[in-house]
């Protein structure tokens, strides 16, 4: 029992229970205040991309993006405290304090200490195990790693091929020699100019003839 | 009344399908085909007109535009041919597109063609401002006054003559083929090809003229206008880098007579 | 065509109208809508710049009628024999001219192009009224519309207008088909208008059943309601001017 982290708790019913001392010294506060806080964070984030998308208008694509970023960032962060703490998480053990108003608020004591996912909760992770088309049943766990793996490798190639792609188009802006260069660059000024329309007039001078008969 | 919110660019002709197909998958709305014939009308000469009304209110001379639908039955060089989008670029010729006759027979009222659309003397008439003056305006803002001529009636009854009662007479006409598509919030935008009829040259050549539009009624509506100039500015911020729109030169914009252009107000 | 008569009493008083509608009151079959009309006429302000000598031919041009009918949101300006027909409706017809981009929307009338951009060229010499006449069929099939005139300076006359109801309409009161004022009878109905008002004691009027001459020589239109409504204003003109 520690002096500093004994609170006393404000049960519903007083009586003889005030008495006792709570000892919080085993709650992994600090794991558990870095998973609520990115928590609280991810919720903040799909709750507005949520009521964004809600809106009669939609947002600017790029401000959606940004947004997304951001959320899919926290979500990362969540995960990555999860696995921080995880032997902590899963070691520990809740239960009710003696002083929980057990029978007045079951239906929260049940939610709280539930281990079970709710039911929506396996929906999602049904259509999302189906999603992946990955029979988990029928394969091994050894295979299913070697898909997983597959994957990784194909996404980290395509990374790869997009940072090279992206780093030969900013030299093109930016950077002068290399001969060998120089013609993939021409080819991409060539391509580029398919697409950009050029000015053939200037619009003024359609106006000025729309307006006032001057050719 | 109306205040016409508008931004403009132009693009070559090479550029035209991949902007179609642009606007068709951004903004999920299909190219429509238009046709119109503009004739536009100056003061005449042999008569003196005050710069004054009765209550001694500055009154600038101005042109009249007096335009019509021109259906695409009468453009030559189509016949049979699907009307649609893809035609524009077919019509990419030097050369009027119609018979100047013709568009003489509409404005006197002698035509004989069984197309109804043309036969109907249906016209609008209007009178539009020098567009507003600011240097921090976003987007340009031009009142148009605007009538519907439904029918004229009486002996040799025609535009040609009703314009002459009006003491006023014909300066040039032109003809504008091009598409549009209607995107969201009444935002209109055109692809225009333009031809000088007396010249029987194109004005827009290799290229086509883009406007980009909204109209708000009356000039009292502000809550339409802000919204109408928010929506243009969305779709400038949209098309950046693609097409710039941009505000042209009001100058060229002013259907005022006799205006120098180098007296600038 | 649609024949119509105007009658015009400028030496009424605002009572003649009630005295008119009990004389007229026996006959009435049915109450219709109530209309509207007001009627301008414009003045060129502008100067010939090579002064010719037939001055009185010079002056009769200057003038500009319109008339504005109300209910239809139509209006016809008048000058010199052409007439044209406007509107501030947009409708089947005038929805071409939207759909081409030749027009904004939002239209106005003509007066108010002529009073705000125009106004250098044109000034208004009067505006006469007549807001809220009365208009009822009669026994006959007769369309009977009246309105007490109003302008700046007062009362301005009593104005009648007679109508020879549409063939569609007659069908549908095919009792009435004996003596229905179609065709030559419609000079008939007329006449029993006017036996009418002389009855109350009303003999100076002015009557007008012209219509715009019809030109020959360019390919003849169909004759419309617009066409008609050009009539009708000449004859408001004709009998008001």
């Amino acid at each position: 029992m520690s002096a500093n982290g004994t609170i006393n708790p404000k049960p519903a019913n007083s009586g003889f229970q005030n008495d006792i001392k709570t000892d919080y010294h085993g709650i992994p506060s600090q794991a558990l205040d870095a998973v609520r806080m990115r928590l609280a964070q991810l919720i903040h984030s799909l709750k507005r991309i949520r009521d964004e998308l809600s809106k009669p208008e939609l947002p600017q694509w790029y401000s959606l993006q940004s947004q997304l970023n951001i959320t899919l960032q926290q979500l990362l962060s969540v995960t990555s405290t999860l696995e921080h703490f995880q032997e902590t998480l899963d070691s520990s053990i809740v239960y009710p304090l003696p002083q929980f108003p057990t029978t007045s608020h079951e239906n929260l004591l049940t939610t709280l200490l539930r281990k079970k996912y709710t039911p929506e909760v396996d929906d999602w992770l049904k259509a999302s195990r189906e999603a992946s088309e990955i029979d988990v049943k029928s394969l091994t766990e050894k295979k299913i790693k070697e898909i997983l793996q597959t994957d990784r490798d194909i996404t980290k190639s395509a990374l790869e091929i997009f940072s090279k792609e992206y780093e030969q188009y900013n030299e093109k802006t930016g950077k002068e020699d290399a001969d060998d260069d120089s013609n993939m660059i021409v080819d991409e000024e060539d391509r580029y100019s398919h697409y950009k329309p050029t000015k053939p007039f200037e619009v003024e001078n359609v106006l000025s003839y729309m307006y006032s008969g001057k050719l | 009344m109306v205040q016409q919110l508008s931004l403009f660019s132009s693009i070559n002709d090479e550029a035209y399908d991949l902007f179609l197909a642009t606007m068709t998958t951004s903004f999920g709305t299909a190219p429509i085909m238009f046709a119109n014939l503009s004739t536009v009308w100056k003061p005449d000469p042999n008569y003196e007109v005050a710069a004054t009304n009765t209550k001694n209110q500055l009154i600038e001379q101005t042109r009249i535009k007096v335009s019509k639908n021109m259906p695409m039955e009468m453009i030559t060089n189509i016949n049979g041919k699907i009307i649609d989008y893809k035609l524009l670029p077919t019509l990419n010729t030097d050369t009027l597109p119609i018979d100047p006759i013709l568009i003489d027979k509409i404005i006197n009222n002698q035509l004989t063609t069984s197309i109804d659309s043309v036969s109907s003397s249906n016209w609008a008439f209007a009178i539009s401002d020098i567009p507003a003056a600011g240097s921090n305006r976003k987007v340009s803002m031009q009142t148009i006054t605007e009538s519907i001529i439904l029918e004229t009636a009486g002996p040799n009854a025609s535009l040609n003559n009703f314009m002459k009662e009006l003491y006023y007479v014909s300066e040039y006409q032109y003809l504008t083929i091009g598409v549009k598509f209607h995107l969201r919030h009444n935002i209109i935008v055109e692809l225009q090809k333009v031809w000088d009829v007396n010249s029987k040259s194109q004005v827009t050549k290799n290229g086509y003229l883009i406007k980009t539009y909204t109209n708000a009624n009356k000039s009292t509506n502000l809550d339409q206008i802000n919204h109408g100039e928010q929506q243009l500015l969305n779709l400038q911020k949209d098309l950046q880098g693609y097409v710039d729109l941009k505000i042209p030169d009001r100058k060229s914009m002013d259907s005022r007579m006799e205006y120098d252009n180098n007296q600038s107000i | 065509m649609v024949k119509t008569t105007i009658i015009f009493i400028d030496k009424a008083t605002p009572a003649t109208l009630v005295e008119f509608k009990d004389a007229v009151s026996s006959s009435i079959l049915s109450i219709e809508p109530s209309w509207s009309i007001e009627f301008r006429t414009y003045r060129s302000q502008i100067k010939k710049r090579i002064t010719t000598t037939n001055t009185e031919e010079e002056n009769r041009h200057k003038v500009l009628y319109s008339i504005s009918f109300l209910q239809q949101q139509r209006s016809v300006l008048l000058k010199n024999g052409i007439g044209i027909v406007t509107t501030t409706k947009i409708d089947d017809n005038s929805r071409k001219l939207i759909d081409s981009s030749s027009s904004v929307w939002y239209p106005d009338s003509m007066d108010t192009i002529i009073s705000n951009k125009l106004s250098n060229m044109w000034v208004q010499r009067q505006l006469v009224k007549g807001d809220a006449g009365e208009s009822f069929i009669t026994r006959d099939g007769l369309l009977i519309k009246c309105c007490n005139l109003f302008s700046s300076f007062g009362f301005k006359g009593l104005i009648i207008e007679l109508r020879e109801q549409d063939k569609d309409d007659d069908e549908n009161n095919n009792n009435n088909n004996n003596n229905s004022c179609h065709g030559e009878n419609f000079n008939i109905c007329v006449k029993s208008i006017i036996d009418l008002l002389e009855s109350i004691g009303i003999t100076n009027y002015k009557t007008s059943n012209e219509v715009l001459k019809r030109d020959e020589t360019t390919t003849s239109q169909p004759e419309n309601e617009n066409t008609h409504l050009c009539d009708l204003a000449y004859q408001y003109v004709t009998v008001l001017d």
